[in-house]
């Protein structure tokens, strides 16, 4: 009672400083004559009036019967109002009303028929001055209801007209606008919700979109004042909708929170289709008290998730989902549970549960923008991942196409090769081999000299073979090669040789062109000694020479020990080859010889 | 004294080639030929070695070297006749058989010389072909592992194709390994004689070089 006098206090708060001169009357306490549809008009004499006090639900009293219920008060008026009209604002009146004042009609709200339902709507009007009396009034409202259906009457107030319209205005608001503006949003997230199921096809998704549209029709049942069916039928309509609600919520929040297992989708369901059945099968007298005891048993429901939630919030304060479900289905549950005493013990306060449902729209809407976010976060992610690995595919395909191209490149080197080979094998190499062998047998001066021309002319198809050979083409390979190539010779004209290629692997990216050079270079230095230094030790060596901070010159030596030669005046065409040779590669070549040997210095850059 | 059968084609080379064996004290030149179908013929004289040119011109010199193998029971040893450059040709006679190989354009001299070495064991190997061999060794060991057949090379052989490939000499090999020249000499011989036994690596070899299959390099 308490409640109810603050909300009512806090709602008519224009009455409370009121601005106008006229009076702030309630009425609440009056008499009451019940007379049922089919009772025979009585004459005001016969009336026995029951003092009754409001808020009255007349039908509570007459079980099972329809019919009318004259509610009489009885007020003094001091003086006529003069600058402004009274006016009287019904909070609430159901079913449909008629209004007289002192014996004349002044007023009808709704149709009187089975398609009228204003149960939750205010009604305000202004008083006819000229109807009123100075002194005694009197004011009868005929409240007018099918059987088993509502027939009650709120305290209501008598006032200046500005106060009241305002006030009137709050109420109609809060009692009707808002109730609109709850299923047209409920509504359109229905809509919204159901075109993202189809697509996404996630059952959490289903149920909401289940919840919204079920949540919209019975939202209906607060602000519909003509129905499109009668009354009976709509009130099993519309809470057959409000218990579909009720379960596809329940599902939702145990998907949503991941507790399939808490309350079995197929017991929720059943439950609410029993339901529905229990509606449409029970008469009228039973109607709302089956819909008390369905509501209530999801009321258990309902509970059984919140201490749930609560076990789970108390266990992992992190769960923030615990945390969203505990707010939404607790303050729904709240709203629940008014609304429930409301009817249970006829409070008769403003219904409020449909104003829960904003609560758990704003959740879903932050719950979808968070995963929206979080899958656009993950496909731009996978984006990258993809485009980084279309961009590794691509380098590998180059790479293959590369190696593909090189190993096409080395093919055709191959065949050239055993082509030349092949050529040489059979023609010039087997004619320079005859050669040698003729002017090997021959033994004279001259065969000898033809023997060594064609050993040179062999050794130098040999570097220009090998090159082809792409095994062949790094430095210490084509050292290694003529190493042995040279060895018996060396060893038959008694000279000892010492190698020095520690350094080799300093000659990486050393090119094949300046590789060939050096060789050749080698080659003929190695033939001089041979044929001219009379020397029996020799040193080979390639080394690095660091040139400055970043540069190097790679160096090619060669010291012998034999009898030397005049550098200045010996410009032999060995050795003007050799200069040739070098500076073709960009090097230069140095001699230094006096008669206890010589050294020659080939440098690359 | 050795026996020795010639194959050449190369008229002046066998010329000279037949000088340089009857020039030697321990070799007796048993026949000589210039092609495959007298050679193949000769066989019957059982030469102790027999030196074969490759390039014949009615035949295949490895197809002699492998009947030589067959119809001797391995008493006959074959040393390829070969001009450089033809190093594949060469692992294939190994293959079929062969002990060793000379290169034609190695003085006469040395020739006769090289003849009586490879018959008495030893088997010269050229930087190029022990870089091969060791790649192709790599091969082997790799496609045989699960298997377990183990026709890899030993370490000390490993080691010495190692330094050969370097361009190192017999003599030189043996000196940084702290073995003697004959040792070396063995382990060459025992990598040919390997060679022979598994010639499914080749192919498996050639594949990697083609890029078949994936291969660390050395």
């Amino acid at each position: 009672m308490m409640l109810r006098s603050l909300l009512w206090s806090l709602l008519l708060m224009g009455y409370v400083c009121p601005v106008g001169a006229q009076e702030l009357i309630e009425l609440n306490q009056g008499q009451f004559h019940f007379q049922s549809n089919e009772a025979i008009a009585e004459s005001e004499s016969s009336i026995t009036w029951q003092p009754v006090s409001l808020p009255d639900n007349w039908n509570k009293k007459h079980p099972d019967m329809g019919g009318v219920g004259t509610y009489r008060f009885d007020w003094v008026l001091e003086k006529l109002p003069e600058n402004e009209l009274l006016a009287l604002l019904l909070p609430r009146v159901s079913n449909n009303a008629k209004i007289y004042l002192n014996g004349k009609l002044i007023a009808q709200h709704g149709e009187f028929n089975s398609y009228s339902l204003i149960w939750n709507r205010p009604y305000y009007m202004t008083i006819p001055t000229e109807l009123l009396r100075l002194g005694s009034n009197t004011l009868d409202i005929k409240v007018a209801v099918k059987a088993n259906y509502f027939g009650r009457l709120l305290p209501f107030h008598i006032g200046g007209d500005t106060e009241i319209k305002s006030a009137y205005q709050r109420l109609y608001f809060l009692q009707v606008t808002l109730s609109q503006i709850c299923a047209v949003l409920a509504f359109s997230m229905g809509v919204f919700l159901f075109f993202i199921w189809r697509s996404r096809k996630e059952p959490v998704y289903g149920w909401f979109t289940l919840a919204s549209l079920a949540w919209a029709f019975y939202s209906l049942y607060f602000f519909v004042a003509t129905l499109p069916i009668p009354l009976e039928y709509w009130v099993r309509f519309c809470f057959s909708c409000h218990f579909i609600m009720l379960g596809a919520i329940l599902v939702y929040f145990c998907h949503f929170i991941g507790w399939q297992h808490l309350l079995r989708e197929r017991f929720i369901l059943g439950y609410a289709v029993c339901a529905i059945l229990l509606l449409f099968m029970l008469p009228d007298i039973h109607v709302f008290h089956g819909i008390r005891w369905v509501v209530t048993g999801y009321a258990v429901m309902y509970t059984i998730l919140i201490l749930a939630l609560l076990k789970s919030f108390y266990y992992d304060r992190h769960n923030r989902k615990a945390i969203l479900g505990l707010v939404c289905v607790g303050s729904n549950l709240i709203l629940g549970f008014h609304d429930w005493a409301n009817i249970f013990f006829i409070l008769n306060h403003p219904y409020v549960l449909q104003f829960g449902q904003p609560l758990i729209f704003i959740m879903m809407g932050h719950e979808m923008l968070k995963s929206y976010m979080q899958a656009l976060t993950v496909s731009e992610s996978h984006n990258r991942v993809l485009a980084q690995r279309i961009q590794e595919s691509e380098h590998a395909l180059r790479q293959s196409l590369e190696k593909t191209r090189q190993a096409e490149h080395e093919k055709i080197l191959l065949k050239e090769r055993e082509r030349i080979m092949a050529d040489i094998h059979d023609g010039v190499g087997g004619h320079l081999v005859s050669v040698l062998a003729v002017a090997e047998s021959s033994a004279t001066k001259e065969g000898y000299v033809i023997s060594e021309t064609v050993h040179q002319a062999m050794d130098e198809l040999r570097i220009v073979i090998d090159s082809l050979d792409p095994d062949e083409q790094c430095l210490s390979q084509m050292l290694a090669s003529f190493r042995y190539r040279y060895q018996p010779r060396l060893d038959m004209h008694g000279i000892e040789v010492i190698w020095n290629f520690d350094q080799l692997d300093k000659f990486e990216c050393f090119g094949l062109d300046k590789a060939l050079q050096l060789l050749r270079i080698l080659q003929e230095l190695m033939t001089n000694v041979i044929k001219h230094a009379e020397a029996d030790k020799v040193t080979v060596r390639v080394f690095v020479r660091p040139k400055g901070e970043n540069d190097k010159t790679y160096v090619l030596s060669l010291t012998d020990n034999g009898k030397g030669f005049d550098v200045s005046h010996t410009i032999g065409r060995g050795l003007g080859n050799l200069k040739r040779r070098v500076e073709a590669v960009g090097g230069l070549i140095e001699f230094r010889s006096n008669s206890l040997g010589t050294t020659v210095e080939a440098q690359f850059l | 004294m050795l026996n020795v059968q010639v194959v050449e084609d190369d008229k002046s080379i066998r010329t000279r080639l037949i000088q340089a064996i009857q020039d030697h004290p321990e070799l007796c030149l048993t026949a000589y030929s210039e092609n495959f179908r007298d050679a193949e013929r000769a066989l019957v004289n059982k030469p102790d070695v027999l030196l074969v040119d490759l390039g014949l011109p009615d035949g295949d010199g490895i197809e002699l070297i492998h009947k030589a193998r067959r119809k001797s029971a391995g008493a006959i040893k074959s040393i390829v006749f070969s001009i450089f450059g033809d190093e594949k040709r060469v692992v294939r006679a190994i293959e079929a058989g062969a002990s060793g190989y000379l290169l034609k354009d190695t003085p006469f001299v040395m020739i006769a010389n090289a003849i009586v070495e490879v018959s008495q064991g030893y088997a010269p190997i050229s930087p190029k072909i022990a870089k091969y061999l060791l790649k192709r060794f790599q091969v082997q060991a790799e496609q045989t592992k699960q298997n377990n057949i183990d026709v890899g090379l030993s370490e000390r052989e490993q080691e010495v194709l190692e330094y050969t490939a370097k361009g190192l000499s017999m003599k030189e090999v043996a000196l940084q390994m702290d073995i003697s020249y004959h040792t070396v000499a063995s382990h060459t011989r025992k990598v040919y004689e390997k060679l022979g036994v598994n010639t499914r690596g080749e192919a498996i070899f050639e594949a990697s070089k083609s890029g078949l299959i994936h291969l660390h390099s050395t």
